[in-house]
């Protein structure tokens, strides 16, 4: 603790007396690092409350393992369904491939089937939740054309308008990047009349192993009022992950030691 | 098409579906505050068990209800499903050792009788660094087929699946051992099953299906048995896949020594079904293509009772090759079509020796299969048509489905199986009787 509020008071001011960064490219940059591509590897658990617009609510609980192979580049991911009960055992395999579409598996413990899904529309619903797989992996950062519209004392603004306008539902998005973490903090996505619509907050950040950590997100749909919580606890990185576990071994017999908190 | 004006069963169908939905929505009633009670105790624990691998039990209770559309005077039955089923899953680790069991009670009112299964009986352990085991009653399944399948010569439960249960119990569990060695070239599962283990086929208790033998539909009493071979070591059954994924291109070899999965053959000295010696070889390759998937397979299946073709009660060879095609065509929506082809090898002498040469399958007998799948309301509503049809034997199979999801504890199926042919000896055609639209109810706790 005492070493972490160190760390906090050493990193603090030295980063606010920084120069403004003016470059937009190195802003997102350095925003995808911080938010996708922390330490070399990382495992959280993982939990998502998704709660409709009449208030019920439906959980998600998974373990995820991650190991970058390059910072902004490709890096894969293990993710562990633990609850609720009719997906315990769910194993998810995703190498994620910058530029090109990314390869994704999906193992179903009931039929012992290791089924490939099509990388189709990665702005749907990730496990029934409001965030869309591109929010849990990342967005292609050559995907859209970067703004920076404002510079404050807390934040960078970045505007992203989108190359490829069929591909996706939004018009445009706005994301506030915190300067000190890089950690994007909010990003509203607007629809062809210029309205919000959606929104995803980061609305807790921690420092974790000398990383700046989002543990707690919301994305919220805000034409009916319904929005998920992600919370992330037993954050550990540099682990050591070795690269040999994200295969289909590990779908049909999870890697037990490295799923293990510890 | 044959015709079948008669809809007898039609509205005792609905009413039943009908009381079934109500004695549905009592028990959610019911169980809504012991629902709500478990979901708040989810914000203080994080289930450390769960993720720890220590041990950890999981219940379901499962009714099924199905109903058959037409009038089947082959099989006794009125209902083609009628059951309770309650599921215990339980697991343990022991370090990176798994023991898992799954076992389902079922009363089952369609057969009569309330019954025990093993599911699932396993330890699965590291060997070493790169080979693992797993030995015990297991589900196995490999191959890239959707519903179709060349070298997945695992157990099937067909009855299972026409009648609508949960799509897990399409695969029927094996008493095996299975052995897995992970290598950069190439990797490589070994499974030996010491006794022989058939599919789950239709004995014509629930369903009936055509008998080449008198050219008529079978329906039981007494129920189809197929004589099975003899347990010694010889008669086990071997399959072996080599596998690898090559910059995102998944290839794969496989190997197969055992038996036909289903009775096809045809004992006269006995006078009764047998299951023949076969042999298979296949490959496959699933790569990704234009924003969807591609896939190809292919099987050589060997008689080795009959390599010649001259025995009309044994089957004969076949090569199998599959193509298929998946991709999201627009958000949340699926699409996918396959196209397979069984040919029949030695014909000539097939059709020689045959009994009714011309109800015989075709010597290409061709298969299209289609799915579409519609994701809505934040996942919780699925929407699936998958249907086969072939342009060789004119027949067809269509299973519609929807698939609600209420809560995290509770959800519903309604669905349907559809059969129709031309002909009442052909692959589908032969199941037309048995078109039957069924509903369920999940419940886990």
């Amino acid at each position: 603790m005492i070493k972490k509020l160190a760390v906090l008071l050493l990193l603090y001011p030295l980063s606010s007396l920084a120069a403004d960064l003016t470059d937009v490219n190195e802003i997102i940059n350095r925003a995808n690092n911080a938010a996708f591509y922390t330490a070399n590897d990382g495992r959280a658990v993982t939990r998502m409350t998704i709660v409709d617009s009449q208030g019920r609510k439906q959980l998600r609980q998974f373990t995820i393992l991650r190991r970058d192979i390059e910072d902004g580049g490709d890096q894969n991911y293990l993710v562990y369904f633990t609850r609720p009960s009719d997906i315990k055992k769910t194993m998810f395999l995703v190498h994620k491939l910058p530029g090109k579409e990314d390869d994704r598996w999906l193992y179903l413990p009931g039929l012992d089937l290791v089924k490939r899904i099509a990388s189709g529309d990665n702005r749907t619903s990730f496990v029934g939740s409001h965030f869309f797989y591109e929010d849990i992996s990342g967005r292609d950062l050559d995907a859209d054309t970067h703004t920076l519209t404002q510079t404050d004392e807390t934040f960078y603004v970045v505007k992203n308008i989108p190359k490829n306008p069929a591909s996706v539902e939004f018009s445009q998005y706005t994301v506030w990047i915190d300067k000190n973490s890089m950690i994007p903090i909010k990003t509203e996505y607007k629809d062809e009349k210029g309205e919000v619509y959606r929104r995803v907050e980061t609305l807790k950040t921690e420092i974790i192993g000398g990383f700046n950590t989002a543990t707690k997100m919301k994305a919220s749909n805000l034409r009916n009022n319904s929005y998920t919580i992600n919370e992330m606890r037993f954050i550990q990185y540099n682990l050591g992950v070795p690269e040999n576990i994200f295969i289909e071994r590990s779908l049909r017999t999870p890697p037990i030691k490295w799923l293990k908190r510890r | 098409m044959t015709s079948h004006p008669r809809l007898k069963n039609a509205p005792t169908a609905l009413q039943r579906l009908l009381s079934y939905v109500l004695l549905g929505s009592l028990f959610l009633a019911t169980s809504s505050s012991l629902h709500a009670e478990t979901e708040d105790s989810w914000d203080d624990e994080w289930g450390e068990s769960e993720s720890e691998g220590n041990f950890s039990i999981n219940h379901r209770v499962e009714t099924g209800f199905g109903s058959f559309i037409h009038n089947n005077n082959y099989v006794e039955e009125d209902n083609s499903l009628a059951e309770i089923r309650y599921r215990f899953d339980m697991a343990n680790y022991w370090g990176e050792t798994l023991g898992s069991l799954k076992a389902d009670i079922t009363a089952d009112d369609v057969a009569g009788e309330m019954t025990v299964s093993l599911r699932e009986a396993i330890i699965a352990l590291p060997l070493a660094e790169k080979v693992d085991v797993r030995v015990g009653r297991q589900i196995l399944t490999w191959g890239t087929g959707d519903l179709l399948f060349l070298n997945d010569l695992f157990p099937k439960d067909w009855v299972a699946f026409f009648s609508g249960r949960p799509m897990e119990y399409l695969k029927a569990p094996s008493d095996a051992v299975k052995i897995s060695i992970f290598n950069t070239s190439a990797n490589i599962d070994i499974v030996w099953t010491p006794i022989f283990n058939a599919d789950e086929y239709l004995n014509g208790e629930r369903f009936s299906f055509y008998n080449p033998l008198n050219g008529n539909l079978y329906g039981a009493p007494p129920k189809l048995s197929g004589l099975e071979p003899d347990e010694k070591f010889n008669n086990g059954e071997l399959a072996i896949r080599l596998y690898q994924n090559i910059n995102s291109q998944e290839w794969a070899i496989y190997g197969y020594r055992g038996f036909n999965k289903q009775p096809t053959a045809y004992n006269p000295s006995i006078m009764r079904p047998t299951f023949t010696k076969l042999q298979v070889l296949g490959a496959s390759l699933r790569s990704p293509l234009a924003g969807g998937l591609f896939n190809t397979e292919f099987a050589w299946h060997y008689s080795l009772d009959d390599k010649e073709g001259l025995n009309p009660f044994t089957p004969n060879s076949q090569l199998r090759v599959l193509l298929a095609y998946e991709k999201e065509v627009i958000s949340r929506l699926t699409a996918s079509a396959q196209f397979y082809v069984e040919n029949t090898l030695d014909y000539d002498a097939l059709l020689s020796h045959s009994f009714n040469a011309e109800r015989e399958a075709e010597e290409y007998r061709t298969l299209t299969t289609f799915r579409l799948s519609y994701r809505a309301l934040q996942d919780k509503l699925m929407l699936s048509l998958f249907g086969y049809y072939s342009p060789s034997d004119k027949d067809h199979y269509w299973l519609p489905k929807v698939n609600y999801r209420l809560s995290d504890k509770v959800s519903f199926e309604f669905g349907g199986n559809f059969f129709g042919g031309d002909e009442r000896y052909t692959f589908f055609g032969q199941l037309e009787d048995n078109s039957n639209i069924y509903a369920r109810m999940r419940y886990d706790f």
